[in-house]
């Protein structure tokens, strides 16, 4: 009988306005449609950074003139450490080469002897380059007495570590705003659904109704718009990017299917929390004295 | 919460016992007189606090179970006051007023959320809710008793065949006419037997046959164990004591 009537009350509150809800749903879709394409665009934005600065390299010069048996230790010690995924040893003649290379020209054709030194370039893991982790290695490599001296492009690194920095605070902004919008959006058509029905809503108070009673309806109402507004978001940007011919970065950066889940449940959470907070206001603005 | 008995009407929990108050007299057959459960208890002196309109000669009012009482001697604008504080809507300083047991100024928000599913009101800020039917309206103080289905529908039922109200029932109530709505409150009041009805001069408005059904439903409720509180305007000003049904 309690879940008939709590039923009937859903629907009555439907019915009553119906506009109302189109119109709220359609601007919580929207909204949640903003911020799924900021989500997918701050993913897209990471692996964009992440690809980026896995292409750093770092390179060390040895004071050895030729590769011993104490270099190839240190060699050995290199490939072995975390986050390194290759080393590539330059010696004095290949070195030689890639400077021809680079200039087009021998400037070391008149020189008896080979002043470049010895060097391991090292390429990193995905995911493993930052000031940080290559600051720990720079230093460490720079107390081996093998090694002359190390070089990675740290302003470089800097520089895009900051940017990313930038814009991942950006994203942040946006996404709250976007989620706050949602929020507030529910939070209003509940407040003007519990306005709308004040009287109504009086009298059952006076008969004995709790706040729980009088309040449940709309709180489903709220967890409801907001689940099928993230839904339908989702599934509109699903059908999109499979109609549309994306970028291989944008497309891969797509969530999978789990955190799309996870999504529209924060969702129906946050109208609910919307759905609430108009709830306790607009009942509370009621209460007797 | 009251247990009713779909044969012999409800049978209430034993309130707090008192003896029968001065200016109470018993329903003519109700199961009153010395041990009866004090009903409800208003003090003088906040009677005197709240009637800015008249004198009230220090009375203070009490009604014990199986009682009718009808008062008179109210303003209009004291006795919605009153009946403002019995139901909760306006807090009420402590020892002042005792409805079923409870000090209303000691009660918390959820005792007199309860305390008014025990109460019946027709009139004062009572009203029909108008997006329901009237069956559903007779239905909800029910729904938030707890009540099982089927007892439910026999009480809805019963009040509706007592009050001669069945033709009614799937009426929505913004269709009625006012005589109907009246009748339709007075049932919503006294469809989940309530342990306190309270009226706002409900006769007014009916005409004698209908009168003699509301009366027959008070007289039923009453023996039931019930208390009636009516609150009258037509000898205002007049009458200086208290009527007794």
């Amino acid at each position: 009988m309690s879940g008939n009537y709590f039923t009937r009350e859903l629907g009555r509150i439907l019915r009553r306005s119906p506009l109302s809800h189109l119109g709220s749903l359609a601007v919580t879709t929207l909204l949640f449609a903003l911020f799924n394409l900021i989500w997918i665009g701050s993913r897209a934005a990471d692996r964009y950074y992440e690809q980026l600065v896995s292409s750093l390299t770092m390179e060390l010069f040895f004071e050895a003139e030729e590769i011993d048996d104490n270099l190839s230790r240190r060699i050995a010690i290199l490939e072995k450490t975390p986050g390194v995924s290759s080393v590539e040893i330059i010696s004095k003649d290949r070195a030689r080469e890639r400077l021809r290379e680079r200039l087009g020209i021998d400037y070391l054709s008149k020189e008896k002897r080979n002043p470049l030194p010895i060097s391991a370039l090292l390429s990193f893991q995905f995911g493993f380059p930052s000031s940080e982790s290559m600051g720990a290695l720079e230093r460490k490599f720079k107390a081996w007495e093998e090694v002359r001296d190390v070089s990675y492009s740290r302003l470089w690194l800097k520089t895009v570590e900051n940017n990313r920095e930038i814009i991942r605070n950006a994203l942040i902004i946006l996404l709250s705003a976007t989620l706050v919008g949602a929020m507030l959006n529910v939070a209003v058509l509940s407040a003007l659904l519990i306005g709308g029905k004040s009287n109504h809503l009086r009298q059952l108070r006076l008969l004995g109704a709790g706040g729980a009673r009088l309040g449940a309806p709309y709180l489903v109402e709220g967890a409801a718009l907001a689940t099928l507004s993230a839904s339908l978001s989702w599934a509109l940007l699903l059908w999109a990017s499979s109609q549309l011919e994306l970028p291989a970065l944008i497309r891969e950066s797509g969530p999978p299917i789990n955190e799309i889940l996870i999504l529209i449940s924060a969702a129906a959470t946050l109208g609910f929390t919307g759905a609430l907070f108009a709830v306790i206001r607009s009942l509370g603005k009621n209460r007797e004295k | 919460m009251n247990d009713i008995d779909m044969n012999n009407g409800p049978q209430r929990n034993d309130q707090s016992h008192s003896e029968s108050g001065a200016n109470s007299l018993p329903e003519q057959g109700g199961a009153r007189g010395a041990g009866s459960p004090e009903v409800l208890s208003v003090s003088a002196d906040f009677i005197d606090e709240i009637e800015t309109e008249r004198r009230t000669h220090d009375r203070s009012v009490r009604i014990f179970a199986s009682e009718r009482l009808e008062i008179d001697w109210l303003s209009n604008k004291a006795a919605r006051r009153l009946v403002s504080h019995l139901v909760g809507v306006l807090r009420s300083p402590p020892n002042r007023i005792s409805a079923l047991g409870e000090d209303l100024g000691k009660s918390s928000r959820r005792q007199i959320t309860r305390l008014r599913r025990r109460i019946g009101v027709a009139g004062f800020q009572f009203e029909l809710i108008q997006d329901l039917s009237v069956k559903e309206n007779l239905e909800f103080p029910c729904i938030l008793k707890r009540l099982p289905k089927q007892q439910i529908k026999f009480l809805v039922e019963k009040i509706a065949s007592g009050l001669n109200l069945e033709y009614l029932l799937d009426e929505k109530v913004e269709y009625l006419g006012s005589a109907d709505k009246r009748m339709a409150l007075i049932a919503r009041a006294l469809t989940h037997a309530p342990e306190l009805f309270i009226g706002e001069s409900i006769e007014v408005g009916l005409d004698s046959g209908r009168r003699a059904l509301v009366d027959s439903e008070l007289k039923r409720m009453t023996l039931g164990g019930g208390a009636v509180l009516l609150f009258s305007q037509a000898n205002s000003g007049k009458s200086e004591n208290q009527n007794r049904g």
